[in-house]
């Protein structure tokens, strides 16, 4: 199965190659046979990628250990579903996975456009087919998963099968862990269509509407599923890791977070071109930054090149990731610089006041939260290039610099929707701002009186109140005049509102999620922490809590064996629940692990950890009280509702005209 | 067992690759002319400018924009549909079933009404012939030479 696997991806090496010239030459040559043969070859490589990748989860459920990679993230009694998870475990497997994901990402990009784009096509298959040749190169040569299991001895050398694996990593071995690569994953490999189509624009100087508006749909996606695979990497790491929290700033955390914020730049910037014709350069550049922040991101996560929690993988892709990179990033810009000419904007901003601004200002945030988040995240690899010794940036510095950026940011995210297009007056100023503005100031004076002294705390909680009142200010609007001008109901007039405006309302409903995120964030500035030791009968308190130990168990499965604390949890003095975390020693791999039990509630959390055992029948335990934590998970909820919906298209282009215009084209003729 | 596989993918592989150069009937289309590509840009830039109106048209009905303001975009982004209009009228028959373009005659209707006059777009002045922009206080168009006061 392996040899298949790997002339599998042989002949995928070979079909790149193939695809890159084939478009090429088949544009330049205005030849149909040798386009659809590069088309043909691009979904065959797609297809050979997935044989190969059928392959090593055969290979892993078999539980085949003549391969070093099944030996080294597989065990007989590992549970199907975790063997199946196995193929993204390490390195070798997650770079196929990601090869996978962009074939199929690419072959989708393909067979959409066998009838649009056709001017830019050839290319955008030029360029996707360059970036999988790269991830077939690597899979082939340096991290490959179905090399066998080699032994050297005296008399050479000689294939070993072992009697069993090394197991998964304990702490890969929970159900978000299973998700949140393939997650992160698409993610990715979904900016490679973008990125292909603002290639081939600068290829080929189209540089109009038209890649804007092809990729568009693609970027929110894109954007979509990583920010799933980056809260699902957050619940992993908050349920897992055991220290209490679900962000530490970690380099591979910070990985996946950079293409997003400027994801999220592009998506609100793209905007204008569309609207005013302006910020091409940006536009261009922005998507470009992004995928190749999603290379970076690989590069960092794979590399091993800084030390992380996530250090399942380390080996010697980094020179190969870093020399992509640079062939990328010298690429692009000498293809966006030969462009520039084309790339002027047609108009200026007339008014600082103005929603083109606001999206402008928030651009420019989010692409400095990016560059400091960046800055701190690669000091580590310069400082070890410049000094030889590696400097690591902690959470304090990302916190000091990313805390008033959010913030800043969520105060533009309220702005931004009260603004007009090219300028506001001061009597729509007047009338947008009077409101939202008037209630946040009582709002924040209403914390105050309650004892909210933190500074930073209490500026969020009142930005969080004046953006969730204007994205509700914008709701109540739009139904409000769909009511009074059509007669339709509240609710129907708010769902025809949304069903009809789904890039602006689902971008507010965004919005909304955002405020929630904002929200769990802040909640961390009231964290408590206890630690206590504790015996048969001892109780301990945080908060409004009590926990009393009432026993020791201990047991074992095929994968484990545990021993636990079960703990009665009280609040206010009444029995809430009974919670067990667990210490476990994995036979497989030999190695140690916390369980952290978790008493959720709507305000706060309650987290235990089990961290020693200091003597016989005596347990140490660390508790945690995250206050609003749930937010956290509710807003990336609604984050991801609105997003679909912004991915939806206008249900008004299936009729005739939209009411609005038409009341527009009245008063139009009456004027 | 597996050769055998092996020689089976690699001999299907080829034969799908490289068919096309032995295709017999007439193969589909995948270049298009250099009057379709534009077709395809203008109306991409029809569909944009139809949200913008659409959008504009609703922060109308909201309240979010002086009444002056929205006129005046409203009557730029107009002069814009009318141009692009001229010009797919020009590179071939419009469709006339789609909605979008159905709206866009309605619009030109109602502007066809009015004089034709430059348009003042942010700093620059857009010619209601060419849609360029040129500089305010301009007399002529700087790409077609359509007098703009």
């Amino acid at each position: 199965m392996g040899d298949i696997g790997n002339f599998a991806l042989i002949i995928a090496f070979a079909l790149s190659i193939y695809t890159i010239f084939a478009s090429v030459i088949g544009a330049r040559k205005c030849r149909n046979d040798i386009i659809i043969s590069a088309e043909r070859s691009l979904v065959t490589g797609c297809v050979m990628v997935a044989v190969a990748s059928l392959s090593i989860v055969i290979l892993l459920l078999k539980s085949d250990f003549s391969y070093s990679y099944v030996t080294s993230y597989s065990n007989k009694d590992l549970p199907f579903f975790y063997k199946f998870a196995a193929f993204w475990a390490g390195q070798a497997g997650s770079l196929l996975f990601w090869l996978l994901i962009l074939s199929i990402v690419s072959s989708v990009a393909v067979l959409q456009n066998k009838e649009h784009n056709r001017e830019l096509m050839p290319y955008v298959m030029a360029a996707m087919s360059i970036v999988t040749l790269f991830f077939i190169l690597v899979t082939l040569f340096i991290a490959n998963p179905f090399d066998h299991w080699v032994v050297e001895s005296e008399t050479g050398t000689s294939l070993f099968t072992a009697g069993d694996g090394n197991g998964l990593n304990p702490l890969l071995q929970h159900w978000a862990m299973v998700i949140h690569p393939p997650a992160l994953f698409i993610g990715y490999s979904g900016f490679l269509v973008p990125f292909a189509f603002a290639i081939a624009a600068l290829i080929t100087g189209k540089l109009d509407a038209n890649w804007t508006k092809v990729t568009r749909r693609w970027t929110i996606f894109a954007w979509i599923f990583l920010g799933i695979g980056i809260l699902l990497g957050g619940r992993w790491a908050y349920v897992e890791l055991g220290w209490g929290g679900y962000w530490a700033w970690d380099p591979v955390e910070n990985a996946s977070l950079l293409p997003w914020l400027t994801g999220t730049a592009y998506l609100h910037s793209v905007i204008i071109q569309e609207k005013r014709g302006m910020l091409k350069v940006w536009n261009i550049s922005l998507i470009i930054v992004t995928f190749l922040l999603c290379i970076l991101g690989t590069f960092i996560t794979r590399s091993g090149i800084i030390s992380s929690v996530h250090s399942f993988a380390q080996s010697s892709i980094g020179p190969a990731f870093g020399s992509f990179l640079f062939f990328l990033i010298a690429g692009s810009l000498f293809l966006i610089i030969r462009r520039l000419p084309d790339l002027k904007s047609e108009t200026r901003p007339d008014s600082l006041l103005s929603r083109e601004s606001g999206f402008l200002f928030n651009n420019l945030i989010l692409v400095g939260a990016m560059l400091a988040t960046l800055w701190g995240t690669i000091i580590p690899i310069l400082s070890e290039w410049i000094q030889g010794t590696q400097i690591t940036v902690g959470a304090p510095y990302f916190n000091k610099v990313n805390i008033p950026i959010g913030l800043f940011l969520l105060f533009l995210t309220g702005v931004g929707p009260l603004f007009a297009w090219r300028k506001s007056s001061a009597s729509s100023l007047k009338r947008n701002f009077l409101y939202p503005f008037s209630s946040s100031v009582v709002f924040g004076f209403f914390l105050f009186v309650l004892g909210v002294r933190h500074i930073f705390a209490l500026i969020s909680f009142t930005l969080c109140f004046f953006v969730a009142f204007t994205v509700l200010q914008e709701f109540f609007k739009g139904t409000h005049a769909r009511r009074k001008n059509i007669g339709e109901s509240y609710c129907r007039a708010l769902i025809n509102l949304t069903l009809r405006n789904t890039r602006r309302y689902g971008g507010y409903i965004v919005h909304f999620g955002i405020v929630f995120l904002f929200m769990g964030f802040t909640g961390n500035a009231f964290n408590k922490e206890k630690r206590a030791e504790l015996g048969i009968g001892d109780t301990m308190e945080i908060g409004s809590y009590e926990l009393r130990l009432d026993n020791f168990n201990s047991g074992e499965n095929p994968l484990y064996e545990f021993i636990e604390l079960d703990l009665a949890v009280f609040r206010n003095g009444k029995e809430v629940s009974r919670k067990t975390p667990q210490k476990r020693y994995y036979l497989a791999s030999g190695q140690i692990t916390t369980e952290v039990a978790i008493h959720s509630s709507f305000s706060n959390d309650l987290y235990i950890v089990y961290t020693d055992v200091p003597a016989e029948n005596r347990a140490e335990i660390i508790t945690y009280l995250n206050p609003l934590i749930c937010f956290v998970w509710l807003g990336g909820g609604i984050l991801v509702i609105g997003s679909i919906i912004a991915m939806i298209p206008n249900r008004v282009k299936n009729r005739k005209i939209t009411i609005f215009e038409e009341l527009a084209v009245k008063e139009e003729i009456t004027n | 067992m597996t050769g055998v596989i092996i020689v089976l993918i690699a001999a299907a592989v080829f034969l799908f690759v490289f068919e096309p150069f032995f295709y017999v009937r007439k193969l589909p289309n995948r270049f298009i002319t250099r009057k379709q590509v534009r077709k395809n840009e203008l109306n991409v830039l029809k569909e944009n400018l139809l949200d913008s109106i659409r959008e504009l048209d609703l922060e109308n009905a909201t309240g979010m924009i002086p009444k002056e303001d929205y006129h005046k975009l409203r009557k730029a982004y107009i002069s814009r549909l009318e141009t692009i209009n001229h010009e797919l009228g020009g590179l071939g028959k419009p469709d006339r079933t789609d909605d979008i373009k159905k709206q866009i005659e309605i619009d030109i209707k109602i502007h066809r009404k009015k004089p034709k006059i430059a348009v003042e777009d942010g700093n620059s002045l857009i010619c209601p012939k060419c849609s360029a922009g040129n500089l305010p206080g301009s007399n002529f168009c700087s790409k077609c030479g359509e007098k703009l006061s």
